[in-house]
């Protein structure tokens, strides 16, 4: 009996950390949905991109597979630095896939995301190969920082290290949300573009900003995985962006908070999943629950429900 | 088209160099088969299905589960791939009654759930039982035998593959150019058009699902006894962006393209196979190339490709063609055609209606009586709740107090689609028409509630398909040559999106009435038209009356035309009923004049 | 009045996709004028207003602001420029408070330090805006949605304001309170567009109505002696009641 108590509140730790990153991912496609009402295929492939950035940092800085560099430093460095590069592709595909494709269909937009989610993932493919890049990061913390023990629960460095990075970057957005003239003019744009436009407000210019940040967050959680599970390859982000967009629905799209909310339950979920079934089918589990809340209340947890105008 | 069969499915084969290139050929046939499948569900209808390679997945486990020693089971070709179909569709037919409802990106993400769940099961159910086979898949398959023809030659596999998918082409084809077809399309032009003007659309959609679903079920079954193995990978998601690639990049609905396209991409990636490494990117940077460029689909407007649409013509002698193909043209005027007017026979009733929208009263309390041949005219300002009441009648809102009722008919809680059987048809203030389809293809929509043929009869061109397609088409002409030169002629084939306004608001009447409607509801018939189109919009309303025998509901603000085509006249301000009566009545009445001309001012 | 020119459109047409929707509009709008849009359903006068703003493009002649030829500038750009508008449906943004949707209102301007100023003589020509100051839009009735939206539209400080269908939706009783308000604005200076379906109730209270008819101006005059012209009533709704 305390064996599986033991073993809940190790998982609820572990669900906490993987919670934060989905809900980093899933902020992205909530913003991008308020302000687009579309859905960005190509966000997990940022999540991507920030992992891979994160090595690519790491193998400047490395010889012989050791880093050269203060660790906390290098992992600063790391983490700015995919947060920079999936900022800026976020940016290059809004303008190049999405913008062009402002008054078409919403099927074409949705198929376009789709051909640069395969882009992406196979120009990655192309050029750094298949292999698993691993990250030589574990001699970077002094050895007795390493892991914690609070009771029988282990928790590694790397663990608080994440769950704290992705709220620092949550509480961040909440006040640049909630306080800023930006923010203000990134929810006035997501309730009534229109109305937004009618303000003075530069809906291209908010819509641009929404994808600076939606992406530099997917670039962040990327980093951050790849850190905790020290590795990174081409195809993490389907499954990523997959992930966080449950969460995104999970909270209801379009809903910041919701978002948040969202991502720390699935990543829960999927935990507890693990307690009780094969590890293979804890996806299952997180796929069920996005078809169940997809069919039972479509609007999320903390959408608000909106009937259609005829 | 069926020459071009015929050359590839026995000439083709038979003259390629080696064995690579005839696999080729040969995969290039399943990949039409699939792309015409995926054509179905995401050209015709517009759903975007993401689950489609699930289900040739499922298809292609089925084929291994019942042919082969996995589980001993050995069922004989010819029944093994129905089956596989079936399993398919009924597959299909379950994810879709779960998820059919949701708007499109959501679909697409609850069916791209299911095809992740399904690769992770194929993945995985190899413990503790194995029935999946797990990464090695299953293999060694029985001898494909039709009767007692073995296929086992390349060339036979070749021929037997592409006389599959020429079966699907012809299914493709029946399916277009018939009333499933055609509420396919409306659907994917306008969901709430379609379902005003008598289509049940989640069953159309369903059925959608399930007849892709079931082709790539088809598809999986046939590509498995090909190839005598089935992977995880044969049906992962690169595999389905492949797929859309070819329905992409041959056009959305356009059966021709997409068969170019499937070869195309089967084919081409082949001859280049250097460039291996690039395949996919180059396929992802296609996706969105041709979306901002060619959105129809790289083969649209080339002759033979896409049905080109008739000339907007003149004849000979430069008039421009007008009527010269209607086969029915209606007396005009014979003296002793019946004439119609109002009787005392109230046919549609409502009682206490009242509609609320986050806390503003759309209707208040409203009742009102509708006789048998009456043309009744609902005025007020603009937010008097009049097109709201028209939206609660034709079943798109539900009120939230009191009730409507046709003849015997409670419709309080009757949907869209089954209003329209029962013979209530409405027009739209803000016209939805389906823009990208022709004149004639919007009014044939109509007779979609009208007519019975389904799967089997269509597929087969039965007799009650073709005597209800030669109705379809005789009566559609009819009610347009009501409108005259207007909608006739070579304008039945024009895209409605080219039509002027005035012509798109015939266009919406004309839909409604293809319908058989015994009421018409008119939505500001004549908002836009100048004054000598007003003029004949009058005339005609009346005409519908008096000659045809509608009963109308009509919303209008010209006041012209309100006076001269109303039996009787009710006022609406608020959601309330102000006044109703004749016009002569009401437009005396002091609330009337204040609530619509705005009191005098104080000035 | 010899005032200058605030806004003007000179033979204006406008498209949508093929089929054209204004044909050849002329409009001067001077300083600290009230000018009423009239015509019925589907004439054109939303389309006008959305030309104003830049939604939809002149396919011919061009909208002056100020002077400038704004044909080619984005809604943004027009707004931050001195045209404000208090659109149909008043599309208050619904998940943010009334003080929110009123700074929003005023977030372009220059001159930060006024608004806070602004916004307090807002809660004095409008004071039920105050006592609502932190209730989110959606929960606002008709009436008070209608006053905020007039208040965020004027706190940009709009050479020119435009109104689309302000009595819309609202009782009797408001409808009155409604334009006195707008005369009231114009009285203190702001110039007025208004597109309007209360003919009577408009024309009291304006200077000058322009008359659309299928996306043409078939009447120009004086209020007075539009309000007063045998043909208007029959133009604008077709027939006399």
């Amino acid at each position: 009996m305390e064996d599986i108590f033991g073993q809940l509140s190790q998982q609820a730790i572990n669900g906490i950390t993987i919670g934060g990153v989905y809900a980093l991912i899933a902020i992205g496609y909530t913003m991008v949905y308020g302000v687009l009402s579309m859905l960005n295929f190509a966000h997990g492939e940022l999540y991507m991109m920030g992992g891979f950035t994160g090595w690519w940092v790491l193998q400047f800085f490395s010889s012989k597979h050791q880093p050269v560099m203060n660790a906390a430093i290098l992992i600063s460095l790391m983490i700015l630095a995919a947060m920079a590069v999936s900022a800026i592709l976020g940016l290059v595909i809004e303008r190049v896939a999405y913008r062009p494709l402002r008054k078409a269909p919403r099927m074409n937009l949705l198929l376009s995301s789709l051909g640069v989610s395969i882009f992406i993932q196979n120009f990655i493919l192309y050029t750094q190969g298949a292999k698993v890049k691993v990250f030589q990061v574990s001699n970077l913390i002094p050895e007795g920082l390493r892991t914690f023990h609070v009771g029988d629960t282990v928790i590694s460095f790397m663990r608080i290290f994440v769950i704290g990075v992705c709220f620092v970057l949550m509480l961040l957005l909440t006040f640049v949300i909630k306080k800023t003239n930006i923010g203000k003019s990134i929810r006035a744009t997501a309730q009534d573009i229109e109305a937004a436009a009618f303000m003075g407000i530069d809906t291209d210019r908010i819509i641009v900003i929404v994808f600076l940040i939606g992406s530099a967050l997917g670039g962040a959680a990327g980093i951050l995985v790849s850190l905790l599970f020290t590795q990174v390859d081409y195809y993490v982000g389907f499954q990523a962006g997959l992930k966080g967009f449950t969460a995104a629905v999970l909270g209801g799209i379009g809903s910041i908070p919701g978002a948040m909310a969202g991502g720390l339950l699935l990543g829960l979920c999927e935990a507890m999943a693990v307690t009780f079934f094969p590890s293979a089918y804890k996806d299952v589990v997180a796929f069920i629950i996005l078809i169940a809340v997809l069919i039972f209340r479509p609007q999320g947890l903390m959408g608000e429900k909106i009937r259609e105008k005829v | 088209m069926t020459a071009f069969f015929v050359f590839c499915l026995v000439l083709i084969p038979r003259i390629l160099p080696n064995a690579y290139w005839q696999s080729i050929f040969s995969i290039t046939g399943v990949y039409v088969m699939l792309s015409l499948g995926l054509n179905i569900v995401a050209g015709f209808t517009g759903l975007l299905d993401l689950a489609y390679i699930a289900f040739f997945g499922i298809g292609g486990y089925t084929f291994a589960f019942l042919c082969s020693n996995h589980f001993g089971i050995h069922l004989p070709f010819l029944l093994a791939l129905p089956v596989c179909a079936l399993v398919a569709m009924i597959s299909g037919f379950l994810l879709g009654l779960t998820s059919i409802r949701l708007k499109g990106d959501y679909l697409a993400i609850v069916t791209l759930a299911f095809a992740q769940i399904f690769k992770l099961l194929l993945l995985n159910l190899d413990a503790p039982v194995n029935i999946t086979g797990g990464v090695n898949g299953i293999y060694a398959f029985d001898t494909a035998k039709i009767f007692s023809f073995k296929i086992s030659s390349p060339e036979n596999y070749s021929t037997w593959i592409w006389a599959c998918a020429l079966f699907v082409f012809v299914i493709s084809f029946r399916l277009k150019d018939s009333r499933i077809g055609r509420g396919w399309n409306a659907i994917r032009e306008d969901e709430l058009a379609a379902n005003a003007i008598g289509i049940n659309v989640t069953r159309m959609k369903l059925f959608s699902f399930a007849t892709g679903a079931m082709i790539a079920g088809f598809a999986g079954g046939v590509f498995a006894s090909f190839q005598g193995s089935v992977f995880p990978n044969n049906f992962d998601f690169q595999q389905l962006v492949i797929v859309y690639c070819m329905v992409i990049i041959g056009g959305l609905g356009n059966i021709y393209g997409v068969v170019a396209g499937a070869i195309v991409l089967s084919v081409l990636p082949e001859a280049l196979r250097e460039y291996g490494g690039l395949r996919m990117m180059i396929y992802g940077a296609a996706l969105v190339a041709i979306m901002a460029l060619r959105p129809q689909g790289l083969f649209s407007g080339i002759p033979g490709f896409s049905k080109l649409m008739r000339r907007p013509d003149k004849d000979e002698t430069g008039e421009l063609r007008a009527s010269t193909d209607l086969y029915y043209s209606l007396e005009t005027d014979d003296g002793n055609r019946k004439t119609f007017t109002r009787e005392d026979l109230p046919i549609l009733n409502i009682q206490n209606l009242s509609l609320n929208f986050g806390g503003v009263k759309a209707i208040d309390d409203l009742d009102l009586t509708l006789h048998k041949n009456e043309i009744l005219s609902i005025i007020g300002p603009n937010g008097a709740g009049k097109s709201t009441l028209f939206n609660v009648i034709s079943g798109i809102y539900k009120g939230d107090k009191g009730s409507v009722t046709y003849r015997d008919h409670d419709i309080s809680y009757f949907k869209p689609h089954e209003v329209v059987r029962l013979g209530i048809a409405r027009t739209f203030q803000n016209l939805r028409l389906f823009n990208e389809l022709s004149v004639l293809e919007n009014v044939k929509i109509s007779r979609f509630c009208r007519t019975k043929a389904f799967f089997f009869s269509i597929l087969l061109n039965l007799k009650l398909n073709r005597k209800e397609e030669a109705e379809t088409d005789k009566t559609v002409k009819q009610i347009l040559n009501m409108f005259g030169k207007r909608l006739t002629g070579y304008r039945f084939d024009q895209k409605v999106k080219e039509l002027s306004y005035a012509n798109r608001r015939r266009v919406e009447i004309a839909r409604a009435m293809a319908t058989d409607p015994e009421i018409l509801l008119l939505d500001e018939p004549s908002a836009g038209m100048n004054p000598q189109e007003t003029i004949e919009m009058t005339d005609f309303i009346k005409e519908l009356r008096d000659k045809f025998g509608y009963t109308i509901l009509v919303i209008e603000h010209k006041l012209n035309l309100v006076k001269a085509v109303s039996d009787h006249v009710l006022v609406m301000d608020f959601g309330k009923k102000i006044c109703e009566g004749s016009y002569e009545t009401v437009s005396k009445n002091p609330d009337v004049i204040a609530a619509y001309l705005g009191k005098k001012g104080k000035k | 009045m010899n005032a200058e020119t605030v806004l003007e459109l000179k033979n204006v047409n406008a498209c949508y996709g093929k089929i054209q929707v204004l044909y050849n509009i002329n409009m001067t709008i001077k300083k600290g004028e009230l000018i009423c849009l009239l015509g019925g359903n589907a004439s054109g006068k939303s389309t006008t207003l959305k030309t104003i703003l830049g939604i939809v493009k002149p396919s011919e002649g061009a909208v002056f602001l100020n002077g400038e030829n704004i044909n080619k500038r984005p809604t943004d750009y027009i707004i931050r420029n001195g045209v404000s508008i208090v659109p149909e449906n008043r599309r208050i943004f619904p998940r943010m408070t009334v003080l929110e949707n009123l700074e929003i209102g005023a977030m372009h301007r220059k001159d930060r330090g006024q608004v806070k100023q602004d916004i307090e003589s807002m809660f004095e020509l409008f004071p039920i805006l105050e006592k609502r100051i932190n209730r989110q839009g959606m929960v606002l009735s008709g009436g008070e949605q209608q006053m905020l939206a007039m208040a965020r539209a004027l706190l940009s400080n709009p050479a020119v304001l435009l109104m689309d269908e302000p009595s819309m939706g609202l009782s009797p009783a408001l409808v009155d309170q409604q334009f006195e308000l707008i005369e009231n604005i114009n009285k203190k200076g702001t110039t007025i567009l208004m597109v309007e379906q209360n003919a009577t109730m408009a024309l009291s209270i304006a200077d000058r109505g322009y008359v659309l008819q299928t996306g043409e101006i078939v009447l120009s005059d004086d209020a007075k002696a539009l309000l007063d012209h045998p043909g208007m009533q029959k133009a604008y709704l077709g027939g006399e009641l």
